[in-house]
């Protein structure tokens, strides 16, 4: 067959034309509900804020795939918990979204108000069922339950904030390296003697940045005595310009104020490496940590939890397990319970608090034989777990990011990196915040 | 064999058309219908009703996005000149006979083929106040360094420099081809005149290259209200929005915040904004351009 050049051009061009069209209609759905034997398909999004997560929840996933070759899981890692929201996001716009992802848990108002997740309770019928949901501990239960008593996410990656100090430092000041400090004065106290004892170029990083600024002020508000929470259980009513609000922000202010920690943005992600150089004497930071910082510390360090004022404890954070809607099946979504329930036995949550640094999820898990073994080894691990008895729900609201990342951050942040009057930042924020939840409610 | 029946021809005209459709259909696909959507969507409000114009209404009260956008001004205003001032000096000094002249030009142009994220990642480094390279250095000579990235008042200025960095090698490359377009005669005639250097420059080289400034402008301008990834890999537009910029924001708003329809009002909002720079450049230049 001779053609012209002039109808080769003319099917060039019409072969082009059908590769077009076919990128618009190529792909293909992320796994339906069938197989031929029945088997199910399902997808699994999991991200990873600490680094060791992914590898072991392959390896998880493999295990399953042996005990239950009838479901078939695609695992996605999807990044961190931003990125992870943001894929979801996309996933349920185009009505695919995964059966089951890891969310940050405070992401949650969010997913329910937009009918993106499924609630666990029409899964959790027997009372082995409700055994497993009433195992974890209250304390990562309490946000992860809307006020009508729904439950929106099982605890899988739980962590809370605890205090790091270097007992060499603590040492050479003159001080107990065994004894961190307990209460705000102890805490001034330590603060000063490190600094003129020590040499330290700082005492106590307590992270500023736009992300985190809200999971330490939560600290520091219930510490000065108000409620830490910050927001209430349905999300729609905030306080953040109370007289303990007022009076925490400004004890946050004064640390910078004494050159006990810089006046400039405390970053989240450098400051371990912070403490692990040396930099910082003290630390406040994720329980997550407790694994670099053991692996890399060139000193003596200690782990205990946050020092008290009139009340005590830290919010809780990190990752629940959620069931999503668009697009997914009931089977579908049954598999996933399948999965979440093999993700969360005693023996599973107790390997990933020992080799991530989560804490342990529930009573059962703290009791595992390995936790047991491996706390014997290392004792440190224990001071986020016993952290948990006092711990607070983090704060969590609908339309999140403009609450907490675009309202709250800024305003801490312009009174500590810009040295803005507490109050009045506090009260700007505040209404900002009403402005936005009221078309929430 | 039978005679064959003579072809069938296609009218220019028709032929013509089909040829064009491939490139039809691309730019249907993916700059016209976006475009289409990106309106539509924003005349919806955020539980995707409409028409409304609430999402206009809103830019104009709010707070995060009027400082994204004096910040990115700043950054574009500051950025622009210099990056496009600095290609002009080292394409001018590395012209000339120079040794390891290849070398120098590979160095300057490094930075415009490292990926951005990869850039972002190394100044991160460079810019720690406790740890990082910069702050070492400053050391040495006794300095005590400021927190680049964590001072309000330093961050957006240092992603800047690194904004400069990078543009200007690449628009160097511009400018040496510039270069090359120039008659070399105009350089002898300069000397026999016996004109001093800077002022063959500003009275020869300068003009001549203005066809070059005009293309590289209206690209770094674009460029610099594209600029997305150090912001996000580096600061997150913090502390306190003072690195917040307009497609960071975007982001935020479209995928973080799941609100595509105020996000779409804001990148028209931005589109507009582009497009009238970008004919106003054109038209304050193209008068004192020299084409031959």
């Amino acid at each position: 067959m001779s053609l012209s050049p002039r109808t080769r051009a003319l099917a060039a061009a019409a072969l082009a034309l059908t590769a077009v069209a076919g990128c618009s209609s190529a792909s293909g759905g992320p796994g339906g509900d069938g197989g031929k034997d029945g088997a199910v398909s399902i997808d699994f999004y999991y991200p990873d804020q600490v680094g060791t997560l992914s590898a072991l929840i392959d390896g998880y996933l493999k295990d399953f795939a042996k005990e239950h070759p009838e479901i078939k899981v695609k695992g996605v890692y999807s990044g961190d918990y931003d990125q992870t929201l943001a894929a979801v996001n996309t996933a349920i716009d185009a009505r695919k979204a995964p059966a089951l992802a890891i969310m940050d848990q405070s992401f949650m108002h969010d997913l329910v108000e937009r009918k993106a997740v499924t609630a666990w309770n029409p899964f959790l019928t027997s009372d082995a069922d409700k055994k497993w949901k009433d195992g974890f501990y209250p304390q990562f239960m309490s946000n992860s339950v809307g006020a009508d008593g729904q439950v929106w996410g099982v605890p899988f990656a739980r962590s809370t904030i605890v205090q790091y100090w270097n007992k060499d430092y603590f040492k050479k000041a003159g001080l107990d390296p065994e004894k961190p400090p307990t209460s705000w004065d102890e805490l001034i106290a330590d603060a000063r003697a490190v600094q003129s004892g020590a040499g330290a170029k700082w005492v106590l990083f307590v992270p500023t940045s736009t992300g985190t600024a809200y999971w330490l002020y939560q600290a520091l508000v219930q510490q000065a005595g108000g409620d830490g929470a910050l927001s209430d259980r349905a999300g729609t009513k905030v306080t953040v310009n109370s007289d303990q609000n007022v009076k925490a922000l400004e004890f946050w202010a004064s640390l910078g104020a004494q050159k006990i920690a810089p006046t400039t943005e405390v970053a989240w992600g450098t400051s371990t490496d912070d403490f692990l150089a040396g930099t910082t004497g003290m630390l406040w930071t994720t329980s997550g940590r407790i694994g670099s910082i053991q692996e890399k510390a060139g000193f003596d360090w200690g782990v205990s939890a946050l020092p008290a004022g009139a009340g005590k404890g830290a919010p809780t954070g990190g990752g629940s397990l959620m069931l999503f809607e668009a697009g997914v099946s009931r089977k579908q979504q049954e598999a996933a319970v399948t999965l979440a329930r093999f993700l969360t036995t005693p023996e599973r949550a107790a390997d990933v608090s020992i080799k991530s640094g989560y804490i342990a999820t529930s009573e059962a898990a703290w009791n595992t034989e390995a936790m047991q073994t491996y706390l014997k080894q290392h004792p440190q691990a224990r001071a986020p777990h016993d952290a948990v008895a006092d711990a607070i729900p983090e704060m969590a609201t609908p339309d999140r990011d403009r609450v907490v990342y675009q309202t709250l951050a800024p305003a801490l942040q312009a009174v500590l990196l810009k040295g803005a009057d507490p109050r009045q930042a506090l009260n700007k924020a505040q209404s900002d915040i009403d402005a936005i939840l009221k078309t929430h409610r | 064999m039978k005679a064959r029946t003579a072809p069938r021809r296609l009218p220019d005209q028709v032929f013509a058309y089909a040829l064009l459709v491939p490139a039809f259909a691309f730019l249907v696909l993916f700059t016209v219908k976006p475009l289409v959507s990106t309106v539509l969507s924003s005349l919806r409000d955020r539980r995707d009703e409409g028409p409304t114009l609430d999402n206009y209404r809103f830019l104009a009260e709010d707070e995060v996005f009027r400082k994204a956008l004096v910040n990115n001004l700043l950054f574009s205003a500051l950025t622009v000149p210099v990056s496009l001032a600095l290609a002009m000096l080292l394409a001018v000094l590395l012209q000339r006979a120079l040794r390891g002249k290849a070398l120098l030009r590979a160095g300057v142009f490094a930075p415009a083929i490292l990926p951005v994220v990869a850039i972002a990642v190394i100044w991160l480094y460079f810019y720690q106040p406790n740890i990082g390279v910069i702050n070492e250095v400053l050391g040495w000579f006794g300095i005590t360094g400021p927190d680049w990235l964590g001072d309000t008042a330093l961050v957006l200025p240092s992603l800047m420099a690194m904004m400069v960095w990078k543009e200007a090698g690449f628009f160097m490359i511009f400018y040496l081809a510039g270069l090359q377009a120039i008659d070399p005669e105009l350089d002898e005639a300069s000397r026999l005149e016996g004109t001093g250097r800077f002022t063959h420059f500003r009275r020869v080289t300068f003009p001549l290259l203005m066809p070059t400034t005009l293309f590289a402008a209206i690209v770094a301008l674009a460029d610099s209200i594209k600029m997305v990834d150090f912001v996000f890999v580096m600061t997150q537009g913090g502390p306190d929005n003072s690195s917040n910029l307009l497609l960071y924001y975007i982001y935020r708003v479209t995928f973080a915040q799941h609100w595509p329809q105020y996000g779409a009002a804001i990148s028209l909002l931005v589109i507009g904004v582009l497009v009238a720079l970008a004919v106003l450049q054109i038209r304050l230049l193209d008068r004192r351009i020299h084409y031959r």
